[in-house]
């Protein structure tokens, strides 16, 4: 039985590798992983932009400096093009001593009380025997919020590309006819769904993996992050089989693919936005379980209590799903 | 006249297969989502747990100030080792610790540790300059100018549409427009096209526009349910029409290099993947390095944020449509050029 599966795998494994999609969908995580990587450097130091003349005391430029972005420009004119563009940026011009903000009103978060106060502490001298001081200090936790939130949603959309694979196995089966082929061969449906089903149960595991390995993630408990891979890996597996039989050429399959995600994207972002009373319309979801304990894990806060729990819950959903297309998925083998 | 026929037929085709039901599927449940489980802002407060060693009277008069000033959760703790204990249990959380030292107040912040030098200066900062204003003289001598009369935000749940109909309206022809044509090659079906006087363009413009009726749809019902009467649906229609054709267009251009639908679709994913980036720019605008300014997902979300507002920019509008209908064009072509010496084989 054992020989029969592994032979179904290889010969998936071969074909994919033929026409490189199981190196493209292997190497998707890693590439992703590389961007956000890139990304969170840049995106965590952005604060204030602004744009001063060029004829700027360097001294003030350095001084704005320590606060954010500046550009220069030659011209008021030119500056107020500048923030009329998409992103937001302030300008500062200095008439004698005195200072104008420039805003165009229609900013994400209004910075310009914050711009105030930091010319204002320029302008004025604080240095008079004050009665306060103002100290900043941390408790060492160096992970910010968008690599936490980016590295979990890379893994949960890691069970995206596993489940890809199959599907698209799938759909060259029917689309060239060696379903049927197989039908008449000595391969249980079982033995079959097995095979098929081990390269998208691994994928997710060897791309997580290597979010994990890119994002230096090295701190965290391996052992919970592998039981919640297994889970998450049953979803890819689920989700692959569920789209695979349902379509017979590649049109209907992308469309589909695209529908998982939607709950993919709900979950992940209903996690993050939605107040904790509303967390109750994201139970259906197995990502969203999946999402909570990788959160959890990549927190160093997870128990092993929470992991199994969540673990079983996926497990159970995406089984409960495998019951009730079991009827569909025995016909789309046929 | 052939162009109508391929349009014809393909949406003949396209109507009765699973695809065509499946986007338009899509579309209702973004909406119901959007509607049912998505609040119309969401709650960006944070918690702030706080302790003082200060004198009562001092404590009360932080506390009723912090309650005024702040939409943030306060939470007072007993101890600073409780504090900590606190802002290790909740990473999105921030400290404050009042204490009084040499007949002097010390208001420490503790923040959990990836905030960078300039978030900190930042904040001491405007701390020190709010706390001061009551010692040094009120200054006159800065001024704020705001450009836009009447500034319009769009709320959280609004905010997420242009987003929307980017990626599920004008991108939404890269991936099927490629797999029509792998479908064709795979079906034989394209072979046909050698023997007759049609012309490669006039097949895939036909394609091209049965997407395009596809997303004008599905594009515009999610606007009419989520905006209603408030989106600009006589600026929505054209820039709808050049994004879309710009999306199928770059669709066809990348599937030109592969064979199979397989060996195109981990470059399509690439594509959509680095498309998606511009959002990232769009819910951070002070975030937004050249290299996001540069994606045509960019300035596409921003113009579909216009049509969305009271008073829309109407130069940026059809400055982003004709554009998108130039690039439409270019890669249309570019497309086609490729095409005509491949498609058949």
């Amino acid at each position: 039985m054992i020989k029969r599966i592994i032979a179904v795998t290889l010969r998936d494994l071969k074909s994919g590798l033929r026409d490189f999609m199981v190196i493209y969908i292997m190497i998707a995580p890693f590439l992703l992983a590389l961007i956000l990587r890139g990304l969170i450097p840049s995106a965590s130091a952005a604060t204030i932009n602004m744009a001063v003349l060029e004829s700027t005391p360097q001294e003030t430029i350095d001084y704005l400096s320590q606060y954010g972005n500046v550009e220069t420009f030659a011209t008021e004119d030119q500056i107020i093009q500048r923030i009329g563009r998409l992103d937001d940026i302030y300008g500062i011009i200095i008439h004698n001593n005195n200072y104008e903000i420039i805003a165009e009103g229609n900013e994400s978060i209004d910075a310009s009380e914050t711009i105030a106060y930091i010319l204002l502490s320029k302008t004025q001298s604080l240095d008079l025997e004050r009665p306060f001081k103002v100290e900043i200090d941390d408790v060492g936790w160096t992970l910010s919020p968008l690599k936490q939130y980016g590295a979990n949603f890379l893994i949960i959309f890691g069970s995206v590309f596993g489940g890809m694979i199959i599907l698209l196995s799938m759909v060259e089966e029917k689309m060239s006819n060696t379903l049927s082929a197989i039908n008449v061969s000595a391969l249980s449906k079982w033995e079959f769904v097995i095979g098929k089903g081990f390269l998208g149960f691994i994928i997710p595991i060897i791309g997580t993996s290597g979010t994990l390995w890119i994002l230096d993630l090295h701190d965290i408990h391996f052992g919970m992050m592998f039981v919640t891979l297994i889970a998450i890996a049953c979803i890819s597996v689920v989700v692959g089989f569920s789209i695979g039989v349902v379509n017979t050429e590649p049109i209907g399959a992308v469309a589909s693919m695209k529908m998982i995600f939607l709950p993919i994207m709900a979950s992940v972002f209903g996690a993050i936005f939605l107040p904790p009373q509303w967390h109750v319309v994201l139970y259906w979801s197995p990502f969203y379980w999946a999402f909570l304990s990788v959160d959890a894990i990549i927190l160093e806060q997870a128990l092993w209590s929470d992991i199994l729990l969540n673990t079983s819950l996926i497990i159970a959903l995406t089984s409960f799903v495998f019951f009730l297309l079991r009827n569909r998925i025995r016909q789309g083998l046929n | 006249m052939r162009l109508k026929d391929h349009f014809l037929k393909d949406l003949k085709l396209s109507s009765q297969s699973f695809y065509f039901y499946m986007e338009i599927g899509f579309a209702i449940i973004i909406i119901a989502v959007l509607l049912i489980a998505v609040p119309e802002n969401f709650d960006q407060s944070m918690t702030i747990y706080l302790h003082a060693e200060a004198p009562l009277p001092m404590v009360s008069i932080i506390d009723e100030q912090l309650n005024e000033d702040t939409h943030d959760e306060l939470i007072w703790v007993a101890s600073l080792s409780e504090l900590y204990d606190a802002l290790e249990e909740n990473r999105s959380s921030v400290g404050l610790s009042i204490v009084q030292e040499n007949q002097q107040m010390v208001f420490r912040f503790i923040l959990q540790g990836y905030e960078n030098e300039r978030v900190r200066n930042i904040l001491r900062t405007t701390v020190e300059t709010a706390f001061a204003g009551a010692l040094i003289e009120e200054t006159e001598n800065i001024t704020l100018t705001t450009l836009q009369e009447s500034p319009q935000r769009l709320s959280d749940r609004l905010s997420i549409v242009p987003v929307i109909l980017t990626l599920n309206v004008s991108f939404m022809g890269l991936f099927i427009i490629a797999a029509y044509i792998f479908l064709d090659k795979q079906q034989g079906t394209i072979k046909a096209l050698a023997v007759t006087p049609s012309h490669i363009w006039e097949y895939l413009l036909g394609k091209m526009l049965v997407l395009l009726l596809t997303g004008l749809f599905s594009g515009i019902i999610t606007v009419v349910f989520l905006a209603g009467f408030n989106a600009h649906y006589i600026h929505l229609i054209p820039l709808l029409i050049t994004t879309s054709l710009f999306g199928s267009a770059l669709g066809l251009f990348i599937a030109s290099f592969f064979e199979t639908m397989t060996k195109a679709m981990g470059w399509l994913y690439i594509t959509i993947i680095v498309l998606l980036l511009a959002a990232t720019s769009y819910y951070m605008p002070s975030f937004s390095p050249i290299w996001i300014r540069l994606l045509p997902s960019y300035p596409m979300i921003f113009a579909f944020r216009e049509i969305l507002l009271d008073n829309p920019n109407i130069p940026f509008i059809y400055a982003t449509t004709v554009g998108f209908g130039f690039a439409a064009l270019i890669t249309f072509i570019l497309a086609n050029h490729r095409f005509k010496n491949n498609i058949t084989v």
